[in-house]
Formats: structure tokens, C-alpha cells, sequence
């Protein structure tokens, strides 16, 4: 098939704005998945996706459309995660686009995301196709925002695609001015092989499965492809497009999306971003890929039992092959032995790794305090970078303590501006400036450490704006501030894993909040627990948890055995989910309190 | 001379669901007395039994226990033409434990004569407390003095092993009135005594009662003197503590029948909601449970179904979580060759090299090769094994 007929295109959107909904209704309306196949959110693979409504990974499926002139079309759809931690996830799928679906809620109106995922279409020089969603509901106000999307994106309103994925309304229209607005790939195929690989999945059968975009020359089966990055070599098994499965073709051509298998069993070597060419034939240079991610957040993960430590590392290597933003290495604790420090996009991710290594691995896990990476000046001059707060070396040696910063925006309503200030404020930020977008939102810029923001602040927002509010940013640099080690100490000893570094002026408040939170989540035990919270040899605040002093069954006769043992298991199931320190046993949530103490 | 194999041994019971009225913190299955389903009911268990005859044959009975619900409300003509009837399916040998449980006011000269009579050697007496107050709050339906009659009742009538169940934990029990209790508790010559911590069971009124805050319930702070000044009360005179929750006044009192229970010995039992374990003889242990309905129990006996509503074989997991929680409440706890016997090396050795944290904690103790709770500790035993079980 010609180029001519080929569309590539992607949808973003603010989460919850509709996207899935769409892809489903096109998906729906161009009979792409079978009737039987077909139910909500199809694309969303995995439960967790399903269960939450969101999207994690990016996902692509081909679409065949007979269009209104007549000639049938083949439209790639690569679905795009809408949550801020993923935005690498987003800028990876638009790389092999011509074209966006831009969806605005119309009951919610321009957000956070709008914009950033906006700036992402821009940056790659994509067309865009302002869409209105939701238009059937009765909070929606379409005029108003509508208007709103016009100015922003400088269109005419005619250009403006109004929808309701529930109620099927414009989905014909999108499918046409996909045709008609989004400009057909850009190739040869007889240039030499450049292939753009967006994303990779692991497959136990087959290896690693590449998702990719051809934009020059073709590639088949029995071709030896060259990877730019690795310089490794692979005979490809098999091309093809995909649906909701993998469907073999010929050939993938130059402006085609489709999938590669070639037996490469370790994902590192089909790395996400990276040019794919013939081997024998390559071409000279690779294409733009991407910058390479930092994680944001780090949190060490242990396994409650240190005989599972292998295992776990087995599943986060598992994870990794299906998301490479994954980021994992040994670490040991004093406190918890063997585990890995693990860094992750944002707090979403690392819930969701988190989670899927429970549901999915069956791991019993400690997940320590997440942090952000700290950069840290030595007195002799030179510069380290930390990634777990028990590793700040002894404050005497050290010059300065940098962070990292962000710059952020909130959307929000005019009547909540009082309210954001002021948690922009307790939140170590500092103002910059406020546009209105028009006469009731206003658009607010500010900068802040990136640990003020990233853990609970936009829950925070939520609740002082009654949900009316969103967030984003991006991180621009390390700047210095009077940062100090929290130590917690159970029964006297220091628990590493439950160090943290935070700002001098919060330290006091803060270790009092968190020792009574403690109080809270350690359960009575075997023994007194004694808490303490302490800055350098500084306790600043204690408190204790009262010995156990009664678990016995009392009854225990009449040969009805199994409903007690059952009771035991439970009891058994929940001491497997702590983890023991020294004769404490600890659970899991006491490592993330300082997540849920007031923080202000 | 011919060697036989020794026989395996094993333990009845008998489940009697009748009551006069129902306790108010009793999670037991009981129902109303009604004399037409009394009958129907006792035919139903003996035909039971008599789909067992021939396993019950290939063993050794060592007890025969009559619970409920309150034995003792069944009429004596009755009762007899029941245990006659069932000793023709089995043979229950004069050493073997018989116990029936009673009631204070129920029990009459007579009854205990006629129990004698069938064989009856143990009978155990729901005391639960010498203080009307107490009583009336459980919702028993003797009274103190009632079961000062009984007992001295008992006393005449020869029987030799009585035991009497008590209760402490209830609401505004003063401590000087359990000091009474157990007190008037030795002066009736009982030779075995239980001792539980009241429950509240979901489903009882007693626990709907809690819930609605119609009183506050002992903390556990008074609870655990109380234990622990009872163990020593009945120490001091002379009482074997054998068992977290049971006293003997000698070894030979222990309850056969319960210590079965708690040693992995096989039982069957017979009626509505009643417990069975068995190890066939493909070494599978199989337990499992009767429904709980007097009527569809009658139902399923008369239309030749089973009248099971759960069995399971257990795994080897399973079989490991019963045998440290059942022998961890024996006081001496159990024997590590035992053990090894059992479960094999590799647990074995798991569970050394975990016994460290536990012994330098107080949390077990080692003596002998036997491994036990210590007595300070019994009060959280169930902590302790589910910690122990946490590391297996």
C-alpha cells in the first residue's frame, strides 16, 4: 500500500478525559476488534489499567477505515498514558506520529496536561485536531471551552471536533479529519532502513516484540537487522502489524507501524528510542531519539523475607522487560537486609510496580520512604549523589545539600488562588506569576523543591480547590537548601529505612507528627516498642506501643480444628507482610508514614 | 507367638445440640429441646455410626465424650435405648474415657445413677461461675447454689472424675469474686477443671450486645491477672497445668479425650456440626465437618446422603500450622525428634535456625528436646505461633 493511504496518529489528553473511550468508539466503529472481543477500555491490557481507569503503557493497534472518498486507509493509533508520571511514556509515542487527537473534557475544560501534552505535539511538530469530548453531559459547558481551545490552539471553531465517545457523536467526523487534516507519512522505501523503536514488550515465547515505526526503507523476515545503540545483530522471525494481536505481513514499509521479532531475549538490546537498520546495508546516521529518562523518585524495595530476595529480583527484572522506565539496583539495609533501591517516573508508578510485584509476583514487600536524589557538596571539594537518605554522609563533612527543583503550573478556578498561594508557600514554593486564562481560570507558575510536590501536594490541591485544580511540571535544575536527616530509632537503634531528609525548619514538627504516627501503624506487640524521632544525636520527639497482652484462643475443643488454624493463617499472613527489626516487627506502612503525617 | 500390629487409637464424639435455652456468648450450635426430634435425631446418629462400624473396628477407642448443647436435658429412657443402641455397633471398652456433659440443674440422683449404669466414668459439669450475677449476665440458666447441690451430688454418688468448666473476663467481674469462684472450685474434689477467657463470637448476642455498647468488656490487663493468678491459685494446690486453657489434679486425670485432640490422634464425630479426623491408609489426613441443621442432618442420614458440608486433606503446610498450634498449647510443648519424625529434616532445620530469635526473646523455651511456650507467655500464645508459622 501507497504512503499516501497511511495515517499515524496518537491521542492525548489530561487523565480521565475520555481517551480510552475514544480509541474505543474508533476502534468500534471501523469494526477493528471483533464484537465478542470488544469491552471497555480494549486497549488497556493489563487489570491494573482496567481497575483504575488508566492508561500505563502506551499501546498501538492499525485500523483499517473505508473513507468517504471511497479509498480505504490504514490508521495507526498509538495510545498514549495521560498521568504526569508518564509523560516519558507519551513522548515516546508521538516520535512515530504525524498527527494528534488533542481531547479536552468539556465538562472539565483545559488542565494541566492539556498543555504539557500540547507543548509534547508541538516540540515533534505534529498536526493537531482539537477534539471536544463529553459533550453530553450536563456539567459540560462545549461553548465556553470550546472557545477556550480555539484560542489556545488558534483555530476557527469550525476545526473544533465536538464528541461524546458514550453516546458514538463525531466519531466519523474524527476518522475523516484524521484523512483529511493529519498528512500521510513522509518516506521512501527505497532509502535505507531506518525503523524507530517506541516500545518493546517481553513475550516468554517469542522474546522481546518491538513496537515499531519504519520511517525509511522496509524491512522483512530473514533480514539481519543492527540495532545503533548496541551495534547487535538480529535475523528478524517475523513482521507484522497489530491488532489486538500480532498479525504477520510481508513487510513492514517505510511509514508503517507495526511490530518486529527477531529472538532477542534481553530487552536491554532492543532499547526503547534506539534506530533500527539492515545490518549488511545500514544507514549512516540513527534518528533523533530520546533523551534519556531520569527517574524521580526512589524508594528501596525488600522483600519482608530475605529469602525471597532472589525472587524479587527475578520480578523486577520481569517488570523492566515490559517497562523501561524501571530503574533497579542491589542495595542492602541494616535494618532490612538485602533489597533494591528502585527509582520510578513518579509516585503512580512506583504505586503500580508496587502493586503489580504483589499481585502479579506474589511478593510480600517493604517499600521504604520515597525520595527524590539529592546532590551533595563535601567540604573536600567534591560532589556525590544520593539516592537514599541513609546515605547522606556525616553532616561535618558536608559544604551544601542541593535538590532538585521544578517548575510547576496549576489550572485552577480564581476563587481557589488564597488557597493555592498559600499551599505553594508552606510547600517551600515560590510564586512567579498568574495568567487568566479567561475571566474564572487562572493559570498559576511557580517554582519548588521537587519533594514538596511530587508525594502528596496534588491531593493537597484537591482538596483546597474541591477538586478544581491541576498540576504539572518539570524538573529544571539542583539548587541548594537547609536540608537535615530525619533518624527514626525503634528501640533505640536507628532504622535506616526510615530516614529522611527534609527541610531544618519542618524538622521538629515533623518528627513529632511522625512519632505518633508511628504509634498509630506499628501494632501492639510481643514487646514494648519505643519510638523516637532524632536529628544527628538531637532526639526530638518519642513515643511508645504498649506490649501484647492477650492473643490466645481460649476455646479450643470439640475436634472443630479448621476454623481456628484458618484464624492462625490470617494472623500468619499479616506477620508475613512485616518485616522484622531487630524483635520489631514492622509494617509495611510504617515505612511509608511520613507520606500520610500533616506535612505543613 | 503370633505378633498382632497394635491398633491405632481413636476418640468419639457425640454432638447433642439440644439446649433448654441458648447462652448468651455461646457460638455452639443449639437449638430448643423438642422431644419428637430428640428421637429422630438419636436414630439418625446411631445409623451414622453405623456407616463407621467397621472403620471404628480396625482401632482402639479410647473416648467416647458427649457434648453439646446439654446432654443432660435428654430424658433417661431415652438416653439409655441410645448408648445400648450404639453399643452394638462398637465396643467401647471399660478403661476407655466416657464423659457426658451436664448441666447443674438438670442433673438428678437418678441421671447420675443411670449414667453410671451405661458406663459413663467422667462427667463434666458447666459450672462457669459461683456468682449469680455472673451467671445471669452469661445467660446460664442455673444458679450458684444449683451448682453447689450438683457437685455435692456428685460427690455421693462416687464418681470419681468430675470436671467443671469456668469462665473469667466478664463484664464487671470483680477480682475478688474470681478469687471466690475458683475458691469454691476445690471444694468440691473436681479432678479436672477448664478454664476459659470469655469470647465474644460473632453471631452470639453476646457479641450483638457488645457492638450495640450495652457493656464494656474487661481489659486486658485485668484479664491477664486473672489467668495468671488462677494458674497459680490451682498450682499451689496441687493442680497439673497440662494445657493452656485445662487443669488435672494428676496426669491420670488429663482429659484422654481432648489431649487426643491436641496429640494429632484420630476422632470421628457423630451429628449435626460434629468434627472428624482421620489419617487413611494412604497417609492422607482427612477432616471434615457435619452440616449444622439438626432437620437437614436427619434429612441426609434418612436419604442415604452425606451428611459432611466440608472435608478437606489437609497438605503438608496445613498439617504443620495444626501440629504447632494444637501441641503449643500443651505445656510441655512437643519433641523435636517428633517433629523430625513428622515433617522431615529440611523443616526440621528451618525451624532451628529460626529458634534462635525466639528462645533469646522468651518467646519459647527448650528443655529436654522439648519445645514449649513459656508459662509467662502463655497469654500470647497465639502471637507467638503465628510468628513462628510467619517464618516457616
Amino acid at each position: 500500500m501507497h504512503t499516501a493511504r497511511i495515517r499515524n496518529f496518537s491521542i492525548i489528553a489530561h487523565i480521565d478525559h475520555g481517551k480510552s473511550t475514544l480509541a474505543d468508539r474508533l476502534l468500534e466503529y471501523t469494526h477493528t476488534v471483533p464484537d465478542r472481543r470488544m469491552e471497555e477500555q480494549v486497549l488497556d491490557s493489563m487489570d491494573l489499567e482496567r481497575e483504575r481507569g488508566i492508561t500505563i503503557k502506551s499501546h498501538a493497534i492499525r485500523i483499517d477505515y473505508n473513507a468517504k472518498d471511497g479509498k480505504s486507509y490504514i490508521l495507526n493509533l498509538i495510545d498514549t498514558p495521560g498521568h504526569v508520571d508518564f509523560t516519558y511514556e507519551v513522548s515516546r509515542s508521538l516520535a512515530a506520529c504525524e498527527g494528534v487527537l488533542l481531547l479536552v473534557d468539556a465538562s472539565q475544560g483545559i488542565e494541566a496536561q492539556t498543555i504539557s501534552n500540547l507543548y509534547l505535539a508541538l516540540e515533534a511538530n505534529l498536526t493537531i485536531i482539537p477534539v471536544l469530548t463529553k459533550i453530553d453531559l450536563p456539567a459540560s459547558n462545549t461553548s465556553l471551552v470550546g472557545e477556550e481551545l480555539c484560542e489556545l490552539l488558534d483555530v476557527l471553531p469550525d476545526e473544533l471536533i465536538l464528541t461524546s465517545a458514550k453516546e458514538g457523536i463525531g466519531t466519523e467526523e474524527i476518522l475523516e479529519s484524521i484523512i483529511s487534516r493529519i498528512p500521510p507519512p513522509v518516506a521512501d522505501d527505497n532509502d535505507k532502513l531506518r525503523a524507530l523503536i517506541f516500545d518493546s514488550m517481553y513475550n516468554t515465547y517469542r522474546g522481546v516484540i518491538i513496537y515499531t515505526r519504519v520511517f525509511e526503507g522496509s524491512v522483512k523476515a530473514g533480514d539481519i537487522i543492527k540495532f545503533f545503540t548496541s551495534g547487535n545483530r538480529y535475523e528478524v522471525d517475523e513482521v507484522g502489524y497489530l491488532r489486538l494481536d500480532f498479525i504477520p505481513a510481508k513487510d513492514l514499509q517505510a511509514g508503517e507501524v507495526g511490530y518486529i521479532i527477531a529472538n532477542i531475549k534481553r530487552i536491554e538490546d532492543a532499547k526503547v528510542g534506539d534506530t533500527i537498520t539492515q545490518a549488511e546495508d545500514p544507514a549512516t546516521k540513527p534518528l533523533p531519539g530520546y533523551r534519556d529518562f531520569k527517574p524521580m523518585v526512589y524508594s528501596g524495595l525488600y522483600p519482608t523475607d530475605n529469602d525471597d530476595f532472589e525472587d524479587l529480583r527475578d520480578a523486577l527484572s520481569k517488570l523492566k522487560l515490559n517497562d523501561a522506565s524501571l530503574f533497579f539496583e542491589p542495595e542492602t539495609s541494616v535494618a532490612l537486609g538485602f533489597g533494591f533501591r528502585c527509582g520510578f517516573l513518579g509516585m503512580l508508578h512506583l504505586d503500580i510496580i508496587k502493586e503489580r510485584l504483589s499481585r502479579e509476583y506474589g511478593m510480600n514487600l517493604i517499600a521504604t520512604v520515597p525520595n527524590v536524589e539529592y546532590r551533595v557538596d563535601l567540604k573536600t571539594g567534591e560532589e556525590i549523589t544520593i539516592d537514599n537518605p541513609s546515605m547522606l554522609p556525616d553532616p561535618v563533612r558536608i559544604d551544601a545539600i542541593e535538590e532538585p527543583f521544578v517548575e510547576a503550573e496549576i489550572i485552577t478556578d480564581n476563587e481557589f488562588i488564597g488557597n493555592v498561594m498559600q499551599l505553594i508557600m508552606q510547600r517551600r514554593g515560590e510564586y512567579k506569576t498568574t495568567e487568566y486564562i479567561d475571566p474564572a481560570k487562572v493559570m498559576i507558575y511557580f517554582t519548588a523543591p521537587l519533594s514538596e510536590i511530587i508525594f502528596d501536594f496534588f491531593d493537597k490541591l484537591k482538596s483546597i480547590t474541591k477538586g478544581y485544580a491541576s498540576l504539572d511540571y518539570k524538573f529544571t535544575g539542583y539548587k541548594p537548601s537547609d536540608l537535615v536527616k530525619l533518624d527514626i530509632l525503634i528501640n533505640d537503634d536507628p532504622v535506616d529505612a526510615l530516614s529522611s531528609i527534609i527541610h531544618r525548619d519542618k524538622s521538629y514538627l515533623w518528627g513529632q507528627r511522625l512519632c505518633s504516627k508511628l504509634r498509630e501503624l506499628i501494632p501492639r506487640q510481643l514487646f514494648e516498642v519505643k519510638i523516637q524521632a532524632a536529628i544527628g544525636a538531637r532526639v526530638v520527639s518519642k513515643s511508645k506501643v504498649h506490649a501484647l497482652r492477650k492473643n490466645v484462643t481460649a476455646k479450643c475443643y470439640g475436634g472443630d480444628i479448621t476454623r481456628k488454624r484458618k484464624l492462625l493463617e490470617q494472623q500468619k499472613e499479616g506477620k508475613k507482610k512485616m518485616k522484622q527489626v531487630g524483635n520489631v516487627s514492622l509494617p509495611q506502612e510504617a515505612f511509608f508514614a511520613i507520606l500520610e503525617i500533616e506535612k505543613v | 507367638m503370633k505378633e498382632y500390629p497394635e491398633k491405632k487409637e481413636l476418640g468419639l464424639y457425640i454432638h447433642i445440640p439440644f439446649c433448654e435455652r441458648k447462652c448468651r456468648y455461646c457460638s455452639f450450635y443449639s437449638i430448643p429441646y423438642d422431644e419428637r426430634l430428640v428421637l429422630e435425631y438419636c436414630d439418625s446418629i446411631v445409623e451414622e455410626i453405623r456407616l463407621h462400624k467397621n472403620t471404628i473396628k480396625k482401632y482402639k477407642l479410647i473416648s467416647l465424650y458427649i457434648g453439646g448443647g446439654t446432654p443432660s436435658v435428654i430424658p433417661l429412657n431415652i438416653l439409655t435405648e441410645f448408648i445400648v443402641r450404639i453399643k452394638k455397633n462398637i465396643n467401647i471398652l471399660n478403661k476407655s474415657e466416657f464423659t457426658i456433659e451436664v448441666n447443674p440443674n438438670t442433673l438428678t440422683e437418678r441421671k447420675i445413677k443411670t449414667y453410671r449404669e451405661l458406663g459413663v466414668n467422667r462427667i463434666s459439669v458447666g459450672v462457669q461461675s459461683f456468682n449469680d450475677t455472673e451467671l445471669k449476665f452469661l445467660g446460664r440458666i442455673h444458679t450458684a447454689s444449683q451448682a453447689v447441690d450438683c457437685l455435692k451430688r456428685l460427690i455421693k454418688s462416687g464418681i470419681d472424675n468430675v470436671s467443671i468448666d469456668l469462665i473469667y473476663g466478664i463484664p464487671e467481674q470483680k477480682l475478688e469474686n474470681w478469687a471466690n469462684t475458683i475458691r469454691e472450685a476445690i471444694s468440691y474434689n473436681v479432678k479436672h477443671i477448664s478454664v476459659y477467657n470469655l469470647s465474644y463470637d460473632k453471631g452470639t448476642k453476646l457479641f450483638e450486645d457488645l457492638t450495640k455498647n450495652k457493656f464494656k468488656k474487661v481489659n486486658f490487663i485485668k484479664e491477664e491477672f486473672m489467668f495468671f493468678f488462677m494458674l497459680a491459685f490451682f498450682k499451689e494446690k496441687g493442680f497439673l497445668h497440662y494445657e493452656i486453657s485445662s487443669l488435672a489434679k494428676s496426669e491420670k486425670y488429663r482429659s484422654k479425650h481432648n489431649l487426643n485432640y491436641w496429640q494429632d490422634g484420630e476422632y470421628l464425630g457423630f451429628g449435626a456440626s460434629a468434627h472428624s479426623y482421620l489419617i487413611d491408609n494412604k497417609n492422607c489426613h482427612q477432616r471434615w465437618g457435619n452440616i449444622s441443621n439438626v432437620d437437614k442432618y436427619i434429612d441426609r442420614i434418612k436419604n442415604n446422603e452425606s451428611p459432611k458440608c466440608f472435608a478437606e486433606t489437609l497438605n503438608n503446610d496445613e498439617l504443620l500450622r495444626e501440629y504447632l498450634m494444637l501441641r503449643l498449647r500443651l505445656i510441655e510443648g512437643f519433641s523435636l525428634r517428633e517433629f523430625d519424625r513428622i515433617f522431615g529434616a529440611e523443616i526440621k532445620r528451618k525451624l532451628i535456625s529460626k529458634l534462635d530469635f525466639f528462645i533469646d526473646n522468651c518467646l519459647l523455651q527448650e528443655s529436654g528436646g522439648m519445645l514449649s511456650i513459656p508459662n509467662n507467655r502463655l497469654f500470647v500464645s497465639n502471637e507467638i505461633i503465628a510468628l513462628l508459622l510467619s517464618k516457616l
